[in-house]
């Protein structure tokens, strides 16, 4: 039999509805006899819903702050964001020199064998991003960047928009504008409407997944900031919303993938390609 | 990204609706991302945010409460300002012994009877109940003198619903631990509301 302090106690499981069935009964029963605790619950859950409005109003001056901010930066684009660390990257200041046209040998740094990568890159994804143009300045890195995103990005079991998802979020959370700017492209691409890849940026949990997809994407983004914490515990949901090790292995491939091109593309300052159409790395699911 | 040209005539309507929005919820945003980044950097994360929430308001699809998917993009601004710091979660937790049991164990005797139950309470509308000018001047006090978790924890579930693993994963803490937290933190109110409707001070 359950006494008043323990009833208050449960209170608030009681009331979130996260009691296993046998307690949440003798809740009830003990609740039903006891005028005092049913007059404690009663309050408890009004006050709970009261709680939403415990802050006051913002002053008139604090309005006009925030509207004067938001009209000042809202003529940037999103990736412009001028957040924390975010300061614009702008073209002027590439601090490698790119491999530019065909990268054959008639380019500087170009040779044949990075011509026939430009030509791989071409056919798979549409054009030579910046980011491989950088890298080409070192052949056999380029070659080994590039066989990395075929196997992870354009290969593979999990869906393109899940695996372009991730991308976003971890270059978001990394700051780094290049890949903010490219990823929607690609989520673009592949139909996602600019509304929900928008509503992804502000709130990457709030896309369309499966719960499966879900805990793939925090494992993926806790296990870019916080390897040893809190991602360990997401990979045993992740595990029990039913994700196969491949494709546990695979959403952390994405991860590390953007985590590394990330580090190379900020550092190095790589400018976005002028045209809109320069897409990166559109996967296939 | 969404380079927006249209600014024609549904804009001022827009406006006027975010400007209520600002009034409505800057504050509550404010005290829900002072336990995670601190008071100084509160402001930057907040105002960032609105700046999101303006651009993206028109996929705003009512699915979630307005203030939920607001607070979910402070909260998503405040783990990439404390990244971009290379902080942990800030953790002000000089408290002290405060929130750390339940602050209404001593309403009870020794045999688990309550020794002083609550008071019948004047409740309207849930909307009225904490709106009070002095309680809201002992209820920030309250909220001060909490541990930063147990503040945090409180403003993430009961003012902006957000769910648990949102808070877990923000706060890097247990689902248990958060829900302790919570508990322990609506004991506190509960306590000084009922103390405040008994004796009309606290």
């Amino acid at each position: 039999m359950l006494n008043c302090r323990e009833v208050s106690q449960k209170a608030s499981l009681y009331l979130d509805g996260e009691l296993p069935w046998r307690e949440r009964v003798a809740m009830r029963v003990h609740l039903l006899m006891c005028n005092d605790c049913r007059r404690f619950m009663r309050q408890l859950s009004g006050l709970i819903r009261a709680i939403p409005f415990m802050h006051r109003q913002a002053s008139p001056e604090e309005v006009d702050n925030v509207l004067a901010h938001v009209s000042k930066s809202s003529g940037d684009t999103v990736s412009a964001d001028s957040g924390p660390g975010g300061a614009s990257v702008s073209s002027a200041r590439p601090r490698l020199r790119l491999v530019q046209g065909s990268g054959g040998r008639g380019e500087e740094g170009g040779s044949d064998e990075v011509e026939a990568v430009f030509n791989e890159i071409r056919t798979a994804t549409g054009s030579v991003s910046n980011m491989f143009r950088a890298y080409a300045r070192h052949p056999a890195v380029l070659i080994a960047t590039w066989e990395r995103v075929k196997s992870v990005m354009l290969q593979g079991s999990l869906p393109a928009t899940l695996k372009e998802a991730i991308a976003l979020v971890i270059s978001h959370d990394n700051d780094c504008e290049y890949c903010v700017e490219h990823h929607p492209r690609n989520l673009a691409a592949l139909g996602m409407g600019q509304e929900e890849i928008t509503r992804l940026l502000a709130d990457p949990l709030a896309g369309n997944f499966t719960p499966k997809e879900r805990a793939l994407l925090v494992l993926a983004r806790q296990a870019n900031s916080d390897p040893h914490g809190a991602s360990v515990d997401t990979l045993d949901l992740a595990r029990r919303t039913g994700a196969s090790d491949i494709e546990i292995i695979e959403a952390l491939a994405v991860m590390e993938l953007f985590t590394s091109l990330n580090r190379f593309l900020s550092t190095l300052g790589i400018p976005l390609e002028e045209a809109a159409s320069a897409c990166s790395i559109p996967s296939r699911g | 990204m969404v380079k927006d040209g249209d600014n024609g005539s549904g804009k001022a309507a827009g406006d006027e609706y975010f400007a209520s929005l600002v009034r409505d919820h800057h504050r509550a945003l404010i005290a829900l991302a002072v336990p995670i980044v601190g008071a100084s950097e509160a402001e930057e994360v907040v105002q960032n945010a609105w700046l999101k929430a303006y651009r993206a308001i028109d996929s705003f699809e009512g699915r979630a409460a307005i203030r939920t998917w607001l607070s979910r993009i402070v909260i998503n601004e405040a783990r990439m300002q404390l990244r971009s710091r290379k902080r942990e979660v800030f953790l002000e937790d000089q408290a002290g012994d405060f929130g750390s049991a339940d602050a209404l164990d001593d309403c009870f005797r020794e045999d688990g009877h309550w020794r002083a139950a609550p008071v019948s309470w004047s409740m309207d509308s849930p909307e009225g109940l904490l709106m009070g000018v002095d309680l809201m001047d002992c209820l920030d006090r309250l909220l001060q003198r909490m541990s930063g978790n147990q503040r945090a924890v409180l403003e993430m579930r009961d003012s902006n619903e957000l769910s648990f693993d949102d808070i877990c994963n923000t706060l890097d803490i247990s689902a248990s631990n958060a829900r302790v937290l919570l508990h322990r933190a609506r004991a506190e109110l509960f306590k000084l509301v009922n103390h405040y409707q008994e004796t009309g001070e606290c």
